[in-house]
Order: C-alpha cells, then structure tokens, then sequence
C-alpha cells in the first residue's frame, strides 16, 4: 500500500469531520517545522494529515499493528506507548493531540498535567472527546465496542465545562472550542458501527478496520461516501452556526504563562 | 403501663419519622401512645381515648391546618395539654401566640418529650423542661435548648404499629427511613444555618446512626410489612464515605431493594456513586437551585459549581442512577433569562425528573430576611400561604408574570429542548393563564408517572394519598 492509497479512515465519517474542523481556524497554524505527538493515534489518520502540513510527527499508541501499518506505508515515527502507565516520550512538543483518548481513561486531570510538562513554551494541548450534549450520547449504537477491553470507554463524554474546568486546574487557557458531529451524521457514524459488529462482534482497536477494507459492504461505503460527507458538512456548517451542541467537543488550550 | 397517655394528630398519609421515633422512646418507658390521622370521627375518637398531652409535629405550611384541629381537639371537650413540635415551631417561636396551642418543642423532641410526660405522670412542674416554651396566663415562658443526640442508637427503633391500624400505610411499596441526622452545609433557603446558629454549631451536628441499627429497622419493616422500595430522607446519604462502604454491601446482601437518597453533587465522586449503584440506588435526587452559578453561590450559598454539576450527572449515568433535580423559579434578582439557564442546565444533563418550585420565603431562613430588608416580599405575606410550591404570589420583585410562566413550561421543555423558542415566546408574550397552568399539570403528572417507573401499584398508592390527602 502506498501513501496515495486511501486510508482506512477516510470513510469514517467522526474521523472526517474533526479533521474538517482541525485543519480549519481557529484550530489551523502553521505546523511546518513543528513537533506534533499524536497520543492514541490508532491508524495516524491525523499523524499524515499533521505530517502532510509540514510537523515532524510522532505516533503513539498501544496498538502495535496499527502502528506498523502507519510507519510502514507512511513513514511516520511511531512509538509503543501507553500514556496512562509509562512516561512521557523524551524530548519536547509544540503540539500535543489527543484524539478519543479522555474518555478511555479514569485520571484526566493527571493526564493534561503530565503532558504539559512535555510542551515546548507556548506550546499546545488540542482535544477531541464525545459530548456529553450529543442528542445521541446515550445511545446503545453510541457504547457499541466501548464496553470492555482496550477500546472501554470510562465514562460516556464530557460536557465543555468539564474540559475547560480541566485545562484551568492545570494552569492551561483554552484557545479554541468547536462542537462538531451533529443529527445525521451521528446517526450515520452508529448505523455503519451496527454494520461493523453485525459481522465482527469484537473490537480491539484502529488496526482491525484494515481487514475489512476488502469487504463488500466498505467498498460500497466507499463509493458512496463522497455524496454522504457532502450531506454531511452542509449539516455540520448549519448547525454549528445556529450554535447547536454536536456530539464531539474539539478543544485546545495553551500554556497560560505563554499568553 | 404507665397511666399518662399521649395522642399525635396527624394529616399526611405518610411517614413523620420524628413522631415514630419519640412514639418508640415513650412506650420503650411504658407510656401509652397512638399515632392518629385526621379522619371522619378522629376527634370523637381523641375524646374517648381521652389523652393528657396531645403532640403535633408540623412543619411551615401546615400551621393552619394544627391550629384548627386544635380547636376541633377543644370542641370535643378535650382538656389535654396541646403542644406542637417539628420544624415551623422551632423557627417561628411566634405560633405559640396563636389559637388554643398550650407550648411549642423547639429542637429534638424525643427526650425533651419524654421528660414532660415523666413530670406528667407524677404530677410535677413541667414548666421548666428544656425546648419547651409555653404560653401562661398569656405570657411567654420559653426554656433553653437541650444538647443534640450525641449517640442516635440510643433510640429505639422508630414505632411503626400504627400500620396496623392504617392499611394505606402498611401496604406502602414505598417506605421512608432516614440514617442520620444534621446538615453541615448553610444554604441560605434552607433552616439549617438558623439550626447552626440555634446550637451554636456544636461538633457533634452531623450524627449517623451505625449501620447495624440502620439495616435491623430495614429487615424488620421488611419482615413484618413488606417493603418494594426503601426511600431514604436524610439532606446527604453519601456524606460519609467510610459509612457508605460499609453500609453498601451489607443492604445488598440482606435487603436488596431498589433504593432513593438525596445528595449534594460535590460530594458524589466516582467510588461513592459506584457504591450506591451496585447497592441498588436507583434514584438520586440533588439540588441545583438556579442555573446561574454567582446567584446559586452567592444568594443561596450553595457552593456548588456547574461542572460538579456536570461530572455528577456523568457519574450518574455511568452507574445506572436516574437523577432527579430540584430547582427554583423566581429568586431573589432573576430575571427570565436566568430562569432559563436554569431549564437549560437541567437540558444540557437530560435530568431524568427535572422537578421545579417557585421560590417560597420560610420564615427564619437567611434568605426571607434579606428579601424582607429588600422589600421583595409584599407586606401581607402569610406564612400559612406555604402550601403550594408552584406558585408564589406574594413575591413583588420584576416579570413575576413571566417567571411563573416560565415555571409552567419548566418541566415539559427540560425534557422536550426543541419546544425552548416557542415556550420563551408565550412566556414573554401572554399573561400568565388556566392553560400554562394545565401545561404544567399535565407534565407535572408525566413526572410523578416517570418517579413511579411506570408502576401501577406506586402509581394507585400515590393517587390514593394525593386523594386521602384532598
């Protein structure tokens, strides 16, 4: 596989979106030269899309097959990490990402205190979590995959002021808040998760996705996705311009001796 | 037995754990003691029982309805000593002035009544027993406090043997028992920073009685009457953590039956509310008050932040506990844009049973003064008027109109978000009129059906009271 293959992310469509907001202001700064750590980066679609903005990437997760995909057909660094046992990574970060990672884990606080010691000045802490505010967060179809083993959800999302409470604990600014994936879309991210645990029952992490990328049913997915995202951002720019709560928060807070 | 006998009246078709529990302390000394509600004939029959001290325990809103049973107790030719004891007494010391009421108990009545009842008995003063005030020859004799309870295991089993006689109670699926005694906190709409001040916060104010004498009441209710649901009516079950480790696995192993406790969100972190749910709570119910966060720290002195808030109704989630909310319309300063913070908090966490007053003034708490030197309150503000928490018309302050209208549709678009625009503009709109009131009825039956969990046998109970209660 090549780096022009697509990417076994890009028909999902959470994936889709957070990156449609990401790449975006206020999220978007220039990242050539910059030192990103994506932490649980699972297949590194964000680790490429870092990379092909210019930043000098770092993957990290504790799914070592995902991780061998991505430095086999990306190049990106990659390490075997578990953030809530081990150490920080040496060296230091202008960005630190942690996407759908918070709500695996029982200790937030702890986690942002020990990553802040690993930025560079000024340096950057952005967040995807689910929200709490979702019309769909409590949903079967939203906990499917998420009840036990490494992909077991600890609690169900968090609400903004959680977040923002959590960064000012830790002495952290908030500088940027999104909330994006609203009604279709979420319904359409739970219908195709239905679809994935109708065959496979199990779920254990990004670097199984892979092995059903020559089914049937993804590459009919496949073909229509680009009809579906279309639907799917109008959806997203109406709605979070009425100001309506979607069922992700994404979320960056910077150093505030830095400000 | 001891030849004084004692009589309690009664309204309210439920449980009033203070008089079981001096009920229990008098006939664990040998007194007579019947626990009666009002029905056609009670006072014949309080005539031919023919008591010598009648007890009433009552709380703010009730006073009326005492005072003219207590003319009634007379009418029959009833001689016997009348006091009143419970909350209204204890903070408005100015009811002893009214009607043919004999003394008020002030503070914990179980041995203060005892004593009155021993001096009773042989004949002696009893005009000098502490907590008792009394009114003679039309002055005023009030006595000093009594020290707090220290050891509430000292006290018997609260006496529940009228279930015999009351089959509506007996046959209760839901029965109230209460763990512990003493609120540390001092909300300002509440009498607990008046009862600080009263006892001039002694140490020993938050007491609990030990799990042991907690789960033998349970098994013997459960035993002798049956129980579907245990609901628990102390301010804050999950205060103690230590207790509460203890006390979860016991009530599981040996009562396991669905359970309600009221708590505050700051104290509910993850292993308190895992150890409720996994001991079968199945219903928590917490106070935010308002959705404005100064106004709910500052005014009514809660101390509680949103995102407690928020991390609460998280936790709960997580462990499978329906949480209901209590909130007030109508504060001291709100206008109706605060209001509707408040429904929308109660939105933004999907409150299972969002439950909403109108601000009702008690007197003695902190907040009724403040309103009284602020002039909100109107000059012809009756204390008795406290029967009805949803409505509050002696409130003087701005858009009053507009916040009861708010009230109406608190319930229903706490649960239904999308109906917000269209209920912000009736409410700003119209004035306030019989269908919001119908509105509000009708979710506010939706509510009680939910509380139930859709249970007919709760539901009939609860329809029975609210008629023997009419």
């Amino acid at each position: 596989m090549s780096p022009t293959t697509k990417h076994p992310m890009d028909v999902n469509v959470n994936t889709r979106i957070r990156w449609d907001v990401l790449r975006h202001p206020p999220f978007a700064r220039s990242l050539v030269g910059k030192r990103v750590l994506d932490v649980g980066s699972g297949l590194g679609f964000f680790s490429i899309k870092f990379k092909e903005l210019g930043a000098e990437v770092l993957a990290a997760d504790i799914d070592a097959a995902a991780l061998e995909h991505i430095q086999i057909n990306y190049g990106i660094e990659t390490l075997l990490f578990d953030i809530v046992s081990q150490p920080m990574p040496d060296g230091r970060f202008d960005i630190v990402f942690i996407g759908e990672v918070m709500e695996h884990i029982t200790d937030q606080r702890g986690l942002l205190e020990k990553i802040k010691h690993s930025l560079n000045p000024g340096g950057q802490i952005i967040i995807t979590t689910p929200a709490m505010e979702g019309a769909f967060i409590h949903t079967k179809g939203k906990a499917l995959g998420h009840e036990h083993g490494a992909e077991k959800h600890e609690r169900d999302g968090f609400y903004k002021e959680e977040l923002v409470d959590m960064f000012q604990a830790v002495g952290m600014k908030v500088s940027a808040y999104r909330s994006c994936i609203f009604y279709v879309s979420e319904l359409f991210m739970q219908l195709t998760k239905l679809m994935y645990f109708f065959k496979r029952k199990t779920y254990n992490g990004q670097s199984e996705v892979i092995a059903v990328q020559s089914t049937f049913s993804y590459k009919a997915l496949n073909f229509v996705f680009p009809v579906l995202l279309l639907l799917f951002r109008i959806e997203e720019s109406v709605l979070s311009s009425i100001g309506l709560s979607g069922h992700c928060h994404v979320i960056s807070a910077t150093q505030q001796d830095a400000l | 037995m001891k030849k004084t006998k004692i009589v309690f009246l009664q309204r309210q078709w439920e449980d009033n754990l203070g008089v079981l529990w001096i009920s229990a302390l008098l006939k664990q000394h040998g007194f007579s003691c019947e626990i009666i509600i009002e029905e056609p004939g009670t006072y014949e029959e309080v005539a031919k029982l023919a008591p010598d001290l009648i007890g009433y325990s009552c709380m703010t809103g009730q006073q009326d309805w005492v005072l003219e049973s207590i003319r009634k107790v007379r009418q029959a030719g009833v001689g016997a000593l009348v006091v009143m004891g419970g909350p209204h007494p204890t903070f408005f010391p100015e009811v002893l002035m009214n009607g043919e009421l004999d003394g008020i108990c002030r503070g914990e009545g179980e041995f203060a009544t005892l004593e009155l009842v021993e001096a009773l008995e042989i004949g002696a003063e009893y005009t000098a027993i502490q907590n008792f005030s009394w009114k003679i020859g039309g002055e005023v004799v009030a006595n000093s406090l009594r020290p707090l309870l220290e050891d509430l295991d000292q006290l018997p089993m609260p006496d529940r043997s009228y279930y015999e006689r009351y089959k509506f109670l007996r046959t209760n699926p839901f029965k109230i028992f209460i763990t512990g005694r003493g609120c540390p906190f001092k909300c300002t709409f509440c009498f607990n920073h008046a009862l600080h001040a009263m006892y001039g916060t002694p140490a020993l104010y938050v007491r609990r009685r030990s799990v042991e004498k907690v789960l033998e009441e349970l098994e013997y209710v459960d035993n002798k009457w049956g129980i579907k649901e245990v609901r628990f009516s102390d301010d804050h079950f999950a205060l103690s953590s230590e207790w509460l480790r203890k006390f979860a696995p016991l009530y599981k192993h040996s009562i396991n039956k669905p359970y309600t406790v009221n708590a505050r969100v700051d104290i509910l972190n993850e292993a308190r509310v895992k150890l409720l749910g996994e001991s079968g709570c199945r219903l928590l119910c917490f106070g935010i008050e308002t959705g404005r966060e100064d106004l709910r720290n500052r005014t009514l002195e809660k101390k509680i932040t949103d995102v407690q808030i928020f991390a609460a109704a998280q936790l709960l989630r997580k462990y499978g506990i329906r949480f209901l909310t209590s909130n007030i319309i109508g504060l001291p300063g709100e206008a109706p844009g605060d209001a509707w913070k408040t429904i929308a908090i109660n939105q933004k966490i999907r409150t299972n049973l969002p439950w909403y007053s109108m601000m009702q003034y008690f007197p003695g708490t902190k907040i009724f003064q403040d309103a009284v030197d602020a002039g909100i309150i109107s000059n012809d503000f009756d204390p008795g008027s406290i029967k009805n928490y949803f409505e509050n018309k002696y409130i003087t302050q701005d858009n009053m109109n507009e916040l009861h209208n708010i009230h109406s549709f608190s319930i229903l678009v706490s649960r239904l978000p999308l109906l917000t625009p269209l209920a912000k503009y009736l409410a700003r709109r119209f004035k306030h009129n019989m269908l919001f009131r119908l509105i509000f009825k009708a979710s506010y039956i939706w509510l009680t059906i939910k509380r139930a969990n859709f249970d007919m046998t709760r539901l009939l109970t609860g329809y029975r009271y609210y008629l023997k209660g009419l």
